[in-house]
């Protein structure tokens, strides 16, 4: 049969963009298309005026210094993507409000800690034992990603033998954050500190999984938090032009509307102008409910996969106050990148909110001014307010309602945002709010959701769908699938993918 | 040591109990994924819809040169918007595939948009649109922009600054306010040419008497003989005395992009800080050469050459901008907003120089790999361009260079 390409990548999210570019690094035929105009998914950005508004990055993990690089860095390197994205160190994980509190916490392991240990000396001994745990979880995550970027043969020994190197990973793989936090710390004060991360993984403790916390929060105390300067754009416009120079065609501002199927495999795709592009095999970026629903047709699909993925609940989603505002970030007084503000200790209540139109209990104040001050016009800040919150109320709104729910919502975190920062709301000159409903406009998931299939001890990294599908040829890489939502994971779901499809095409091939 | 113990047991305990759960399947889900997909997917073309299919439904006449247009959507309801915003409809005029954003004057929540068109003699677009009667049909994106109230930013009273048909996104925003209640003083400053051109005049001077909040002054250029009212422009002193103390007031602005630099320049002269002042031009600047930052060396008359992959080369005078040039070459690009902001016309600058204004809306990534939004970007010399998808050829042969670029009218 004729084929187009040897892969059609569906959607040019990070993991589309990474699986294209890593797949056309190994020399094959590749496509990644997507219907938005500008390449990136979520990791994206947007101008209003004199602003360009991040909008979706916080932080960025596993970059490291050149002389510990992390995973990404590496990634990076290896595609020779690395030189056209600069990033810049963040010093602080947090800077954590609560109702008399107000704690800077570094972004090292052992800052982060002993801020925790200052903040509650009674909990200290626990707090040092739990962060032990993170840590320890944290090496093991860093050691499998290690693996991974070894040379071929030498990738396989450590592969094969990484099961006689993992102590914690077992140990906590179905573990929950609560279960591990609470027998090792009883103040609520001290583990709401503990947890100031959940919205970076999008479930408070009693639902997340400790095992991905845990990676998540130890390869950025680890390795650093780092920021884009030229926002998470930057990032994507790097994959994409990696995927581009190794001569893969990026085609935007066209959908694809159908993954094509033949028995029992995929051949193709047919696009939005009603192009059918044939390929040997499909990567979806689009997350398995949206392929297997609207591209695929639960028809070709095998029931047990289509079952299996009831194991999975549709992840949170977020609301958004981008705000370009006219006053210098140290004006400002918020002092941090990251300013998560807390209506109290009870981070569960505050998950909970998210599922009403209450005024949300946690709000992150994102400032990227504080990691890289040129960011704005001289003179002026970003600023982001970010609440992590259920996309399904949103779903019932009416449409004639929406403007006036999405505009209370908003007023409601600038007026908590003006107690924290005061003198901000008079210098407001650009407002946009994204609401679930956003998210799902622009990146077509379920609710909105940004980190795909909750990550919950059920539903973590290898218990994930599997980024290989149910059908030959077809692939998923992005936050829905192995390894979960977040940057680096969802840029090295289409690393593994990159992997395994080689693998799998080069092995028939011969 | 007793502790950790009874801590591994319990890990142990917890990953029994998951393994036990994954062996006896899934339990069912409170909602499945289909239907949470089927109502997100609802909900999301229901409140942003890509396309509208629009029916002229009247015609109603404003002044000798403006009419309104009044649409209904005839592939779904209507979704919501902010007054202020506007839709960029899709036209195929002769050989030529354009679009053009309008503001649209009514206010949302009726199962009509009104576009309200003022006529450009020897323009491109607005002779046609004038021309066409109830019955017409025409696509359009649904409902964007920026240039909105913003009751979250917009806190105190509120100046208008409108020139000519710049009247028409205002016209949206009051009729809003007259239905919702003035959220605070509104004061609206409408520069017109002569008394026959003022747009909306009665229906303004009938808010202004029905509501204690809102206040309408009308300025004439070219007032006639023994005109009583205001004569004159929108310059510092007029709108200084009108205006009164300007802390904590939001300056909107609206009109030819030469009026709105003007108003502007004496908005400044005022002390209103840059932050207060939210400003809508209608489509690129009319003489490009004398836009600040223009390179000096480049005639604005010059021709230069086009290339787009695949299509072959066209004639670019220097004061076009890109996007028209390919659009009068036959070829349809995707476009919407035409003054940067919605990227849509976004293209890689494979080789050769352009000019674009500060606030051309490119991402500093984009800007760093050569991408441009060729609806505000000008050849300073021969170029090429990579677009982000195949362009799609017209279906009819390219029409012939003309004096008039498609983005006049």
């Amino acid at each position: 049969m004729e084929r187009d390409y040897d892969f059609v990548v569906v959607g040019a999210g990070l993991g589309g963009l990474s699986a294209g570019a890593s797949l056309a690094k190994k020399g094959f035929r590749v496509l990644v298309q997507d219907r938005h105009v500008v390449p990136g998914g979520y990791a994206t950005s947007f101008v209003r005026g004199r602003y360009e508004f991040e909008v979706s990055l916080h932080v960025l993990s596993d970059i490291g210094d050149p002389e510990r690089p992390g995973g990404l860095q590496r990634y990076l390197k290896d595609l020779g993507a690395w030189d056209d994205v600069e990033f810049a160190r963040v010093p602080h994980f947090s800077r954590s409000v609560f109702p008399g509190l107000d704690v800077s916490l570094p972004m090292d392991p052992q800052g982060f800690e002993q801020a925790v240990c200052d903040a509650f000396p009674d909990s200290a001994p626990g707090v040092r034992r739990f962060m032990g745990r993170v840590m320890a979880v944290a090496r093991e995550a860093a050691g499998l990603s290690d693996a991974f970027a070894r040379p071929a043969g030498s990738r396989m020994l450590r592969m094969l033998t990484i099961p006689l190197r993992l102590r914690a990973m077992p140990r906590y793989a179905f573990a929950r954050l609560k279960d591990v936090l609470e027998r090792d710390v009883a103040d609520p004060g001290a583990r709401a500190l503990l947890c100031q991360g959940w919205s970076y993984v999008g479930l408070p403790p009693s639902e997340c999984s400790f095992l991905y916390y845990a990676a998540m929060l130890g390869s950025l105390l680890n390795h650093g938090g780092w920021y884009p300067t030229t926002r998470s754009q930057g990032l994507s416009s790097a994959l994409a032009g990696a995927l581009q120079r190794h001569g893969g065609e990026l085609r935007l501002g066209c959908g694809i509307r159908r993954i094509l199927v033949e028995g029992k495999r995929v051949t193709g795709v047919e696009d939005d102008d009603g192009n059918v592009i044939r390929a040997r095999a499909v990567v979806s970026n689009a997350g398995p409910v949206v392929t297997y629903g609207n591209l695929i047709g639960h028809e070709h699909v095998p029931a047990r996969t289509l079952r299996n993925l009831e194991r999975f609940g549709v992840g949170t989603s977020i609301f958004q106050v981008y705000l370009g505002v006219a006053r210098p970030v140290d004006e400002l007084g918020l002092g941090c990148h990251e300013v998560m503000a807390n209506a109290d200790f009870d981070v569960e209540a505050h998950f909970r909110r998210g599922k009403t139109f209450d005024r949300p209990g946690h709000m992150l104040i994102g400032c990227p001014n504080a990691a890289v001050p040129g960011i704005s016009p001289p003179g002026t800040s970003l600023v982001t307010l970010t609440a992590m919150v259920s996309g399904q109320p949103w779903l019932g709104v009416e449409p004639r309602d929406y403007i006036d729910v999405k505009t209370r919502f908003a007023e409601g975190m600038l007026e908590w945002a003006e107690s924290v920062a005061p003198g901000l709301r008079d210098a407001v000159e650009v407002v946009e709010v994204g609401t679930p409903l956003t998210m799902a406009r622009y990146a077509g998931h379920p609710c909105g959701a940004i980190y795909g299939f909750d990550n919950t001890p059920l539903g973590h990294t290898a218990l994930r769908p599997p980024p290989v599908g149910p059908l030959r040829g077809l692939y998923h890489v992005g936050a829905w699938t192995n390894p979960g939502g977040g940057y680096w994971p969802a840029i090295s779901s289409g690393q593994i993918v990159g992997e395994i499809a080689s693998a799998i095409l080069r092995r028939k091939a011969s | 040591m007793k502790a950790e113990w009874r801590a591994w047991l319990d890990d142990l305990s917890a990953t029994f109990k998951a393994l036990w759960r994954l062996a006896a399947g899934p339990p069912a889900l409170e909602v499945p994924h289909e239907a949470l997909l089927e109502r997100t997917e609802a909900a999301v073309a229901a409140l942003h819809p890509r396309t509208m299919r629009l029916r002229l439904v009247e015609v109603v006449p404003e002044t000798p040169s403006t009419k309104t247009l009044r649409f209904q959507r005839t592939d779904a309801e209507l979704p919501p918007f902010r007054p202020g915003q506007y839709v960029s409809l899709a036209l195929q005029i002769g050989p030529v595939a354009t679009t053009r954003p309008y503001s649209i004057s009514s206010p949302s929540g009726l199962d009509c948009i009104d576009l309200t068109v003022k006529n450009n003699p020897g323009g491109f677009v607005a002779p046609y649109l004038l021309e066409q009667t109830p019955g017409w049909e025409v696509t359009s994106s649904g409902p964007a922009g920026s240039f909105v109230y913003e009751p979250l930013r917009d806190r105190g009273p509120l100046v208008l600054l409108a020139g000519g048909s710049g009247i028409t996104p205002f016209m949206a925003m009051l009729r809003h306010f007259a239905q919702v209640g003035f959220p605070a003083p509104v004061q609206l400053l409408f520069g017109s040419r002569r008394a026959d051109d003022v747009i909306f005049g009665d229906e303004l001077d009938r808010l202004a008497a029905e509501h204690a909040a809102f206040d309408a002054v009308t300025v004439l250029s070219e007032p006639p003989e023994g005109y009583a009212g205001p004569a004159g422009f929108l310059d510092a002193d007029f709108i200084g005395e009108r205006v009164g103390d300007v802390a904590g007031k939001s300056f909107f602005l609206c009109g030819p992009e030469a009026m709105i630099e003007h108003v502007a320049l004496a908005l400044d002269t005022l002390g209103v800080p840059a932050h207060a002042i939210r400003r809508e031009s209608f489509g690129p600047p009319g003489d490009v050469a004398a836009a600040p930052g223009w390179p000096a060396e480049v005639d604005p008359s010059r021709e230069f050459s086009v290339e787009v992959a695949g299509h072959g080369r066209l004639p670019a005078r220097a004061s076009e901008p890109l996007l028209s040039v390919l659009e009068r070459g036959g070829l349809s690009v995707p476009s919407a907003c035409r003054t940067g902001e919605c990227a849509e016309c976004r293209m890689r600058l494979v080789s050769g120089t352009t000019w674009s204004p500060p606030d051309a809306g490119v991402r500093e990534a984009d800007a760093a790999q050569g991408y441009i939004h060729t609806c505000v970007a000008y050849a300073t010399s021969d170029v090429e361009l990579a677009p982000s998808k195949q362009v799609n050829p017209g279906t009819r042969p390219p029409a012939r260079p003309s004096a008039r670029p498609p983005d006049e009218g």
